[in-house]
This record gives C-alpha cells, structure tokens and sequence, in this order.
C-alpha cells in the first residue's frame, strides 16, 4: 500500500472517511457503524473506493441509455443504423481495460487489509471463544468465563481462537468489521485492536438453527484498567462462600437456558421444572429416575439417555466444575417435582 | 390447455399449428414437440415462481417487527422452501426450459431439438423434482438454507432427504437439457449458418448448456454424499462423524457458483437479441460479446472460493479466487457496455420487453458492481452473510434474471400462443416490478453493511425502518408480477391476434407462421446475416414487420 497511486486515491476519497469519533456513543455513518477497530479503517477505505467507482459507473449506464433511448427513438423513415459501425476495437478494448485498472486496486487493496485481518500479532491477549447452538462461551487467560458479554481492552491487540462444539457459527463485530467461521473439527483465529472504548454487538452470521438470531452478545471495550478488575472478577463467578442453588441458577442462565427453561415451557431440551425424582423415559426404549447420577450423566454424555420426544442435540458438558455440576444439581432440585 | 384449443380453433385462423395440431391431455403430456415443451415449462416454472414468491412475502411479512410474526422454526422454513424453490424448480430451469425449448429451434430453422425424447424427459423430471420439494412442504418442512451446509443439515429430519433427492432428480433434468441443447446447435445448425452468424440468444444458451453438462453432476455427487451421511451414518462431511464441515461448502459452491451463470447466462442472451430488435440493429460488437459468454463460463468453474473467504480457507486460496472473480467482471462489463451502444444510431422502440430490457441493465449494473465489494476480500469480510449478500444476489438473480424470464416472455409470447397482450397492462407491470424490487432491496444493502445478518428469524430494533421499507416494497413487486403475469395469460382469452413478426425481429423464429406450425417451417428459410435488420420493414395495416423479398445480389455484409 505505499505506491503513490494509493495515497492519491485515499486523498480523492478522503471526504468519505470517517474520523474516528471520541465521544463512545458516537452513531455510525449512512453505509456503516462507528469505526472501532484499526480494521476498521483499513476495510472501509476500500469499500468507499470500490462504492465511488461503483456509483459512477452506475450514472454512467443510466445517463447513457437514457439519453440514447431519447436520441435515437423510433421514428419513422429515419434509422441511422445501416450507417453506424458494428463494432469498433478502440472502443472495446478501451472499455476492456479501464475496469481493468479500476478492479485491480480494489483487488490488491483488498487483499492487503484480508492479510492484515488474518495475520495475528504474535504477542496479542488471547481469548478462547466457543460457540455451540445457541450461545457463545468466551474464556479468559486467567480462567475467567463468560457467556453473555464480551470485554476487551482499547488499544491491544486481541486474538480469538475459536471452535464450535456442533455445527459451523460465525463470529462478527460489525463495529470492528471482523468476521470469521467457527467451525466444528478444527480452530480458526482472528483478532482484533480496538481504538474507542463503547458497546457493540456479536452477531453470529453463519446460520445455525432455530435460535441463531438470539445468538448476539455485548460486546464491551473499555480501559486496561477497568477491563483488569472486570476479568479479575469474572474469574470468581460465585464470590468466596458460594451456595449452591445460586451457583446452578448462574450456570443455568449462562450455559442451558437456550434450551432449558425453568417454567415448564419447552424450548428444545424438556423443561426443569417439576422434573427433581420424575421417571424418564428414553428413545429407544428404558427409563431411569432424575437424580444425582441421572443429571451428571446427562451432562457429561448426554445422548446416551434421550428423553422420550425430544431431539438428541445436546452437546456434552465435560468441562463443568464439580462446584458447578453440584450447583445444577441443587437448582433442578430447587425447582420442584 | 387442450380443451381450450378446441373451443378457439377458429381464433388460430384458417391454419393447424402446434397448439391445435392433436388434442386432449396425453397429446400434451407425451409431446415431443420443443414448443409444446417449452410451453409447459412456462406454466411449470411460472407456478413455481409463484409458489416461491408467496413464501417471500412470508419473510418479509415476518421481519415487519423486530420480534417476528411466526416462530423462528417456521420463518427458518420460509426462507428455506423461498430459496430452494426458487433456485431449483425457477431460476435455473426457467430460461432455458420456457424459452430455450421454445426458440432455440425455430432460431436455427429447425424442427425440434437432437433428442426430442429426452427432451420430454427433461421436463418430466423436473415435474418430479418439483413433486418432491412439495413432499417436503407435507412431511414438515425444512430449515437448512438452500445450501444445505453440513454438519447442520445432517441434524434436520427425513424431509431433508426427500429434498435434497428433489434437487438430484433435478441436477438431472438440467443435465439432460443441456446435452440436448449442445448437440442441438452442434449438429442442426441450418447450411450456411457459422458459429458467428448465429444470434446471441444461441450463443448464450449454448455456454449454459457447456456449463449445466460439466457442473451439475459435482451437484448430484455431493447431494448423495450428503445423504448417505445422512442415512447411514458415514462420516464424510460431520465432523462428529470423522469428516469436514467445510469440504461441503467447496463441492457445493464448485456446482453452485457455475450454477449462478447457468442462471445469468441465458438472461443475457435474451437481453442481446431485445437489445438488437429494439434498437433495430444489431449487438455491438458481436462477436466480443459472443465471446465474453464463453469467458463467463469457463471462468464461472474457477471462482467458487469466494462465497468461503470467512470460512477459514487460506488466505492464499483466497487470493487465487478473488482474482479470478475480478477476471470474470471484465467480460460482464464488456457486455453492458456492448449493449448498450447497441442503441447508438439505432431505431429505438420502447415495447414492454424494451422496458424490461433497459431495467435489466440498471439491475444488472448495480448487481455486477455491488458484486466487486464481495469479490473483494477485504470488503467481503464485514459484508459475508449479511443482507448486503442477499440484496446483491437478488439484484442478479431476481432484477436481473426475473426481467430478462419477464422480457423474453412478453417478445416471445405473440409467437407462442398467437395473441398480443395489452401493452399498457404489460408496461405498468414492469413499472410496478421495477419500483417494488428497488424498494425492496436496495435499503437491505445499507442494513446489511450496518450490521444486518442474513437469515434472522428476529432483529435489532434499530433495522425496523429499513426492514419495514423493505417489506412494503416486496408486496409492490407481487403485485407487479401478479399483474405480469395475468396479462400475458389474459391476452390467451382477451388477446388480439398477433402477426408474424409484431417487433420486427430479424432470426428465423419471426419467420415462420403465429404460431408455429408443428414442424416449425413449411420450407427452411434461407439463412440471412445475423441481425439484419435492413429488409424488413413496418406496415402499417397488418401490425407486421414485411420481410422485402432478399435481392439477386445479396450484400453479404456480416459474415463474422
């Protein structure tokens, strides 16, 4: 990006940047939100490139069909058009080329802010995100968890390493115009430097089921220094003298509320309510009481025991805490039966 | 359809043609003949566009509020059955099937296609194909995406199967239409007609074909890989299973990347052949033109990438297809501005396929460059899966291919079924097209690139505005395609009759009897210079375009 037609388009088009705004709450532009990333910038300067090259075009074709429609209108006993060329090379290779020129900066400055997004900066703070159907878990160096909110510091670069545990989600933070799959099987990265601290949205954009539109977290930036007390705290979800019926109604509206409710409403697994000491019965023939060993195993092994009716969709859970199992386990029996 | 005929026999003039040469169902349901074919196509695909659009609005009424009007699971069924309905039994066998039977023939002064046989069998998987999509509607519906990603598509139930069977009967029907049409112009090309004395609408099915033979059956393989895991449990694309999630995406773009020019293609073609007629001239630069089809579908196999630069391919890969689709959007350029010096010192005449020939090339230009933003890489970062997509695609794939279906059926139905329509009726349902589709899509490039996903049963309050814009301007494009289509099938019954040649078209189809005799042509005409347009000439009392007895010393001007 340093040869001198670069800099001379980007002045043409510099009107169109946005400066980066200080106030947080700051809307965004007509075609975009706030410019919260050093990505950011780097995208949309491309964007308006190709959206100037675009709209001229554009009046171009229409200024030249209308026009012509009207020059060259049917009347009767007068055509031209025995007279006019059949084709003309100066013209056509003319037009050949120019968008030639024209998509070739798209192309390459497009490339450059792609490798920019894809290459990750050795020394970032990495954040662990796991997306499942229909909520996203976010794990933090120092063992912090989180579900439901997303922060990050300003100015740091911040990588994401991503997995999914059952089908393909998407990562994306318009504000930082960050996009990436999660994929099952495999990881993938991305990063990002936020330059604003403010509130944004998470969208998951690969489509994933009945829920994929609740999918979006908040996603928070703010100061080092407040970010380092939040991730201190979030790693003592439960505080020091944690009561269990409390750490499993956490737990449950982290990690199972997508599916479970506590209402008697199903949503897609059966609902707790009521459930404490019932009779199951499974797919497939058997049953067995709710109880300790029932739950446990349906958190680490799930689809080994199916309740009657429902779907075998549940993922397994092996990385709970005995303290958080122990807390599930006291909540359902809170809920009754 | 037969028992009408009967009735009107006398309306079709002192003559028999296709329409009333034999009678009753079996006549039309074992028919070999292209036109009656290509007939039945019309209403097939007609009806399935209607059927897809119905579940168009579905969405668009559901995104009114931000919460939704219908379930997640229902709405995620819409625009499952809106696309796969759609793509499958409309966009893709709509232009060749309707119009390519039709004309495609009578353009080349032939009696039928190669293989009439196969032909009938084409369209009758087809009817197949369509049965299973509503076998899917009655067992319960899905909610896949038209793409089926895996591994999520391997989680929905049997209805998944029976659809994507529907879709592989489907890939069939294509596949055998394509050979015949390959064959068809290799082989019946009348004496005298070269590769570059042929009109543009020939050269354009002809790249579709090369496309639909070559690519549909990577479609047909990897719908029965998709089954099989689905079935029997093998592990191909499931990563739970042993396989990968995104190899599904690579066998499906490498079909349905090509597949999209299947679609673009033929739209094309008819837009070059109304370009000439109502310029009243011929392309400019033809033979560039011929070419870029070419281009486009030789190239069309090598951008699948593109729809995978966020899905964790390597950047690398990602370059080689970004490239490759910036060296496809040459050749398109190319043909826009090709066409549109078409008009230059022409005889400009605004008839209803006129107008939609003209929209055709503002939803085209704006489908085509809003494409370079998600040719891009860096651009299609922020913008994949997100409503700018779905504008853009829709902008090809409705605005432009839907008015180029719209266009050449309104040029080619006087000579299909004998009778013109009303020509204020067909205007104000290309107006009312036009102004609905700009409504409804284009404020969805602004939400999808301020943050918008695509394929949200529910959204954010701030997107309302825009969503409900949307929603109003899809309920104006129903009722402008509603009115479309009434007032062709209207002009059967109300309809004046139509001579030969009302637009003063200058390939052999405008030659022949309206409509056409069962076997096309009384004689074969003699082959002329592609689009010359020099002989004929208007007359007044007849409506009809005369063609001026050819001279002893013919110019022979416009060999290539």
């Amino acid at each position: 990006m340093n040869l001198p037609i670069f800099h001379t388009l980007a002045s043409l088009v510099q009107d169109q940047k946005v400066a980066v705004p200080s106030d947080p709450t700051a809307e965004g532009t007509y075609w975009f939100p706030v410019q919260a990333s050093t990505l950011a910038e780097k995208s949309d300067w491309t964007f308006y490139y190709i959206y100037w090259v675009s709209a001229f075009f554009t009046a171009l074709i229409v200024a030249a069909m209308v026009f012509m429609a009207i020059r060259y209108r049917y009347r009767k006993g007068v055509w031209e058009g025995e007279k006019s060329a059949g084709h003309s090379w100066t013209l056509e290779i003319t037009w050949s080329i120019i968008p030639f020129l024209l998509t070739i900066v798209m192309w390459w400055s497009g490339f450059q802010s792609y490798m920019y997004s894809d290459t990750v900066p050795p020394d970032a703070y990495t954040i662990q995100v796991r997306a499942q159907q229909w909520s996203w878990e976010f794990e933090y160096p120092n063992g912090a968890k989180t579900y439901k909110e997303l922060h990050l510091p300003v100015d740091r670069d911040v990588t994401f390493v991503m997995s999914s545990k059952d089908v393909i989600h998407g990562f994306w933070i318009p504000a930082f115009r960050v996009k990436k799959d999660v994929v099952p099987g495999r990881y993938t990265k991305t990063w990002v430097h936020p330059t604003m601290e403010g509130q944004y949205t998470l969208f998951c954009t690969e489509y994933c089921g009945t829920n994929h539109s609740q999918m979006m977290v908040q996603v928070t930036v703010e100061s080092q220094e407040s970010f380092d007390q939040w991730v201190t705290d979030a790693a003592q979800p439960y505080g020091d003298n944690p009561i269990a019926v409390e750490v499993g109604q956490t737990v449950w509206s982290n990690q199972c509320v997508a599916c479970h409710s506590i209402d008697g409403s199903v949503v897609i697994g059966p609902s707790w309510k009521g459930s404490w000491g019932t009779e199951r019965e499974f797919e497939g023939g058997g049953s067995a009481i709710m109880d300790e060993n029932y739950i446990l195993n349906s958190m680490s092994a799930p689809n080994s025991q199916v309740v009657k009716g429902y779907p075998p969709v549940m993922p397994a859970y092996k990385e709970l805490k005995q303290i958080e199992i122990d807390g599930i386990i006291a909540y359902i029996k809170s809920l009754g039966n | 359809m037969d028992t009408h005929n009967n009735d009107h026999d006398s309306v079709y003039g002192e003559g028999s043609n296709y329409l009333n040469a034999s009678k009753g169902i079996w006549s039309w349901m074992f028919t070999i003949d292209h036109k009656r074919i290509g007939v039945m196509y019309t209403f097939g695909t007609i009806g399935a566009m209607m059927l897809g659009g119905l579940f168009a609005l579905l969405v668009r009424l559901n995104l009114w509020v931000p919460d939704g009007v219908f379930d997640n699971d229902t709405y995620n069924q819409f625009f499952t059955l809106h696309g796969a309905i759609m793509v499958f039994l409309f966009v893709i066998p709509g232009i060749p099937g309707a119009l390519g039977n039709f004309v495609l023939p009578l353009m080349l002064g032939a009696k039928d296609v190669a293989f009439p046989k196969i032909n009938l069998l084409s369209f009758w998987l087809w009817a197949i194909g369509a049965v299973f999509f509503v076998a899917v509607l009655v067992t319960g519906g899905i909610d896949t995406g038209w793409t089926f990603y895996t591994p999520y598509s391997v989680t929905n139930d049997f209805s998944m199967v029976l659809a994507v069977f529907g879709a592989f009967v489907l890939g069939f029907s294509s596949i055998f239409t394509g050979l015949n049409f390959i064959v068809t112009v290799h082989r019946m090309r009348p004496k005298g007609m070269g590769w570059f004395n042929m009109p543009l609408f020939v050269w354009g099915i002809y790249s579709t074909a090369v496309i639909q033979v070559l690519a549909t059956p990577v479609l047909g393989i990897t719908l029965l890989m998709l089954a099989v895991e689905k079935m029997a449990g093998l592990g191909i694309f499931d990563p739970s299973l042993g396989g990968d999630a995104v190899l599904f995406q690579h066998f499906f773009w490498f079909y349905s990347h090509p597949a999209v020019y299947i679609m673009i293609l033929p739209a094309m073609a008819i837009i070059s052949e109304l370009m000439a007629t109502f310029s009243r001239k011929k392309v400019f630069g033809y033979t560039l033109v011929a070419y870029s089809s070419i281009a486009i579908a030789a190239f069309g196999f090598l951008v699948w990438g593109h729809h995978m630069f966020t899905s964790g391919q390597s950047a690398w890969a990602g370059l080689v297809f970004s490239t490759l689709t910036f060296s496809i959007s040459i050749p398109s350029a190319i043909k826009v501005f090709n066409w549109l010096s078409t008009m230059y010192k022409g005889s400009v005449r605004l008839d209803t396929p006129m107008w939609y020939a003209l929209a055709f090339l503002w939803m085209f230009t704006i489908g085509g460059l809003t494409g370079m933003f998600l040719g891009t890489m860096g651009t299609d970062v922020h913008l994949h899966d997100t409503y700018f997509v779905v504008s853009h695609f829709h902008y090809v794939m409705v605005g432009s291919i839907m008015f180029a279906f719209f266009g050449g059926l309104h040029y080619w139905w006087p000579k299909m079924f004998g009778k013109m329509y009303n020509e204020f009726m067909g205007k104000l349902g290309a107006v009312l097209i036009f102004i609905g589709f700009n409504v409804t899509f284009f404020p969805q490039f602004i939400m999808g690139s301020r943050g918008m996903p695509r394929r949200y049963a529910n959204y954010l309050p701030e997107f309302q505005e825009l969503h409900q814009v949307s929603t109003v301007g899809a309920f104006i494009l129903g009722i402008g395609v509603a009115v479309g289509v009434w007032t062709l099938f209207s002009s059967i019954f109300l309809g004046k009759k139509a001579p030969d040649n009302p637009w003063g078209g200058a390939s052999m189809e405008w030659e022949t009897a309206t409509p056409p005799i069962e076997h096309n042509f009384h004689e074969t005409p003699s082959v002329k210079p592609v689009y010359d347009f020099g002989p004929l000439v208007f007359n007044e009392a007849t409506g009809n375009w005369d063609r001026i007895p050819e001279n002893a010393d013919e110019s022979g001007a416009n060999h290539g």
